[in-house]
């Protein structure tokens, strides 16, 4: 169960005046929106736990500079995308397309069923890497194109295409 | 405009960031064009299903012992009233206590995997050990630390007298909750008893435990 947790709450006081108990109840109230959030984006359920406990050891390190502006799992939430993104960087070229990142590779992995029976968590899962980015985070989390390019170090363009790619790929997997 | 021109602006259709103009002539084409109005309820039905994917997704297991661990070990953070306050305290005695060699070995756990044996140094990968070696040195590592514990925890037991009541209820529910990490690892550690971060986890948990009980008997007295 994920709860919307306002920005100056009596637990996000406490967590800023380092009581780990507080920080506690706020990982206990928003951890599955962040641990989705991960699994889907890098579809690896270990590597997904890890990002989710790295999001929230940099959320610790950064409760200072949270200012309430946003709601605290809005702020929460954008470290963690950048947690996921920042993996990526390193291993995967940001989100331009790699030799082989394409239609055959997702075929591939796509599950064998068609139709209504595929299973549209599984088929985000089989996208590659960019287009699966992309579509996460603009139709699923609802993060703007402009904000997309922004954490990946992308153009707009970019973000654009893959999600392009992703739906199409996607309505083909769906298609019966 | 042409049936792929058409499509090559779906996305940004549905997106609803063409021009007005341009959509309009999107939204004239669609009106006599079954195959491009498909392709438009596919984009559309599709953007359904997504929106409609659950947005928390729990994880398989309790991370928050991880994430415990990792603060505890990386800044020395103690929970509940201590605070930011005693954090840098607690770190120097917790290093003080590694220089003395008190809890040295118990950065170190055995544990038992198939017909090998594997010990976790405090910041290194496991290590495969000859069978044997491992158990002795695990239970030769909660041998010490107990030992430590205890002679701190009568030292503390003698000084109650000496202690305000304000700081014996702070420093009661400090090792309270660290008992409770501890029991929560451990825990973790019987699910998962390959994951060397839950050992380098309990092996902190029992240097702030140590750290504590050594602060807190080396408090002036207050009364």
């Amino acid at each position: 169960m994920t709860a919307v947790v306002p920005a100056r709450s009596d637990a996000v006081r406490r967590a800023q005046a380092g009581d780990l108990e507080a920080f506690e109840e706020l990982y206990r109230g928003t951890v599955g929106r962040v641990h989705g959030l991960c699994l889907r984006m890098c579809r690896d359920p270990q590597l997904a736990e890890e990002l989710t406990q790295e999001s929230y050891i940099r959320a610790w390190q950064k409760l200072a500079s949270f200012r309430g502006d946003s709601l605290f799992s809005t702020w929460l939430h954008r470290i963690a995308v950048n947690v996921v993104l920042g993996h990526f960087r390193g291993s995967l070229r940001r989100l331009e397309p790699a030799a082989g990142d394409d239609a055959e590779a997702f075929e591939a992995a796509a599950p064998a069923t068609s139709g209504l029976a595929l299973d549209l968590e599984r088929a985000i899962a089989g996208l590659p890497t960019g287009a699966r980015v992309a579509f996460v985070l603009h139709d699923v989390e609802g993060f703007t194109h402009d904000e997309i390019a922004q954490r990946a170090g992308v153009a707009v363009g970019t973000s654009k295409a893959q999600l392009s790619r992703a739906r199409r790929l996607l309505r083909k997997a769906l298609s019966p | 405009m042409r049936c792929d021109e058409v499509l090559a602006l779906l996305d940004d259709h549905v997106d609803g960031t063409l021009a007005a103009d341009v959509a309009a002539r999107v939204d004239h084409h669609l009106a006599g064009c079954p195959g491009c109005a498909r392709e438009l309820a596919a984009l559309r039905r599709l953007l359904g299903l997504a929106a409609g994917l659950p947005r928390a997704i729990e994880p398989s297991r309790d991370l928050w012992p991880g994430i415990e661990g990792s603060l505890a070990a990386r800044q020395g953070v103690v929970r509940g009233r201590f605070g930011r306050r005693w954090q840098r305290p607690l770190a120097a005695a917790a290093a003080a206590v590694v220089a003395a060699g008190v809890l040295l070995v118990a950065y170190s756990l055995g544990r038992q995997h198939g017909s090998a044996r594997v010990v976790l140094a405090p910041s290194a990968s496991p290590l495969a050990v000859p069978a044997g070696l491992a158990d002795t040195t695990f239970a030769a590592a909660e041998a010490e630390f107990s030992q430590a514990r205890d002679a701190l925890l009568a030292a503390l037991e003698a000084r109650r007298g000496t202690m305000s009541q304000d700081t014996l209820r702070v420093v009661d529910d400090n090792l309270r909750l660290i008992d409770q990490a501890i029991e929560r690892i451990s825990l973790a550690l019987v699910e998962d008893p390959l994951n060397p971060r839950l050992a380098n986890q309990l092996a902190a948990a029992y240097r702030r435990q140590i750290a504590l009980l050594q602060r807190a008997t080396g408090l002036p007295a207050e009364a």
